[in-house]
């Protein structure tokens, strides 16, 4: 993957156009507001609350940062702008736990 | 139901047995655990609960670790609930998740050393119940890991268990005795973890009484983090829930009632299959009461045959003396151990089985597995 400046700006560790899923031994629950996802190495899980836990289902299958932030900004109505400085953080850190990657 | 009337409303019938609390209510924490599940007639509350009736059910269905079904019911809009109270639940949710997918890991990693070891593996209730029962596995929650080896493989597994930082809890009363005689071991870890290693479904006489092979037969896969591991095959699940709710603590467990219902007979054939097993585990009247309590506790309707089974069965002197030490105000493990000797062939093997008892450890405490619950979530963070 290469690196390239985030929204906000600081340099991130992931393409937006590199198509990622879910890895094996990481743990998922639904919760009523959002999602649970514990990855291999971990102490504790991460909890992802409101619309950014629809990602999860999206990364079943191959999916890059900027298609799943279109898909969600027509799902919510919203601009792809805002959709992608919220889901920013969270791809982040499902990168670094390595609960998403290379297909 | 509302909530000025609800702490005047009667308790269920057989209500000695309901999981501690007020009696009063009762029919609401029963319908926490019944409202979603097929067959089952409850009544829900029409608007929220007044503080006293909230904290008494509340408790108790934490207590019975129901707080996914309670937090789920007011998500779905068929509990009416005050904001705190929806934020109350979500958090006990949380936290009870947050242990779920840490147990969870911790058995996929345990199946693969299961593997290498060459040990036949079975997943028993929680992560099987979350997975293969319940509509969704986040409406189960549970506080540790169940394990079901062959008796043959007790010590193997338990070896699996300390090279991975698991410690005993209990030593081993005598050489032999677990192998022989015990329903299982306990170990606990430094994280957040607890791993009961089963041999038999039930200690004492009703475990004894199992025929341990049936156990393996028909096993039901599922995944945990893309890894498959095994559980007991529908009918022995069933026969399970039933024994854990009924055997499993001197007040019925309702987690394990949900799943007598869930795991229940289909048909005809499933219930000729379920009954024919139950029999030869001497374990009738332990079926025929849990489904009675389910029917009684969560409004259920099951197929006609079980049901006409269950209402008609009629104890033996035999089931009313095994029942009592497991049963009520009368359980004690020194009791079930006793009426254990009457599931024990052969005066050598009743010799042997004396003398252990004689240095038998008593039942696991359970309050640490609360506290793991709220260590499970201490670092969630929400990014």
């Amino acid at each position: 993957m290469s690196a390239g400046p985030g929204p906000t700006g600081p340099v991130r560790s992931w393409s937006p156009t590199a198509a990622l899923q879910r890895q094996d031994r990481v743990f998922t629950r639904r919760l009523p507001d959002g999602l649970l996802v514990l990855d291999p190495h971990s102490p504790q899980p991460i909890v992802v609350t409101g619309p950014a836990a629809d990602v999860w289902p999206l990364v079943a299958a191959p999916t890059t940062f900027d298609d799943a932030v279109r898909t969600l900004a027509e799902r919510y109505a919203v601009d792809a702008g805002i959709v992608a400085a919220d889901l920013e953080p969270v791809w982040s850190e499902l990168v670094a736990r390595s609960a998403i990657g290379p297909p | 139901v509302t909530g000025a009337t609800v702490l005047e409303g009667p308790a269920l019938r057989d209500g000695a047995l309901f999981p501690p609390g007020s009696p009063a209510v009762q029919p609401l924490v029963a319908a926490v655990f019944a409202h979603d599940l097929p067959g089952c007639a409850v009544h829900l509350p029409t608007e929220p609960l007044e503080p006293a009736a909230w904290t008494s059910v509340f408790e108790s269905v934490h207590a019975q670790r129901g707080d996914a079904l309670l937090a789920w019911a007011i998500h779905d809009g068929h509990w009416p609930a005050t904001p705190a109270q929806r934020q109350a639940a979500l958090t006990a949710n949380q936290r009870n998740m947050a242990l779920a997918v840490l147990l969870e890991r911790e058995l996929a990693d345990l199946a693969d050393d299961a593997d290498r070891a060459g040990i036949d593996l079975r997943v028993l209730k929680g992560p099987a119940s979350a997975h293969l029962d319940e509509l969704d596995p986040a409406r189960r929650s549970f506080g540790d890991l169940d394990l079901l080896v062959r008796a043959d493989d007790l010590d193997a597994m338990a070896r699996v268990l300390e090279a991975r930082g698991g410690r005993r809890r209990y030593a081993e009363p005598h050489r032999g005795f677990d192998r022989r005689f015990s329903k299982g071991m306990s170990f606990t870890f430094e994280r957040n973890c607890e791993v009961d290693l089963h041999r038999s479904l039930a200690s004492g006489a009703f475990g004894l009484s199992i025929v341990l092979d049936d156990l393996f037969t028909e096993p039901e896969p599922f995944v945990v983090g893309g890894r498959r591991v095994l559980a007991l095959g529908r009918t022995n699940r069933f026969l399970h829930a039933a024994y854990h709710a009924l055997l499993g603590a001197d007040r019925v467990r309702l987690n394990a009632l949900r799943d007598v219902v869930h795991t229940a007979p289909r048909d005809d054939h499933e219930v000729r299959r379920a009954l024919a097993r139950a029999r030869r585990w001497h374990g009738e009247a332990v079926v025929a009461r849990a489904t009675r309590l389910a029917c009684t506790w969560f409004g259920w309707t099951p197929t006609t045959v079980l049901d006409a089974w269950a209402g008609g069965y009629v104890t033996t002197a035999r089931d009313r003396r095994w029942m009592a030490a497991y049963v009520g105000g009368g359980r004690s493990y020194a009791g079930q151990m006793l009426v254990g000797l009457e599931a024990i062939p052969g005066v050598r093997d009743r010799v042997a089985y004396v003398t252990a008892n004689a240095r038998s450890p008593r039942p696991a405490p359970v309050a640490e597995r609360w506290k793991r619950g709220i260590r499970a979530l201490h670092h969630a963070v929400a990014p």
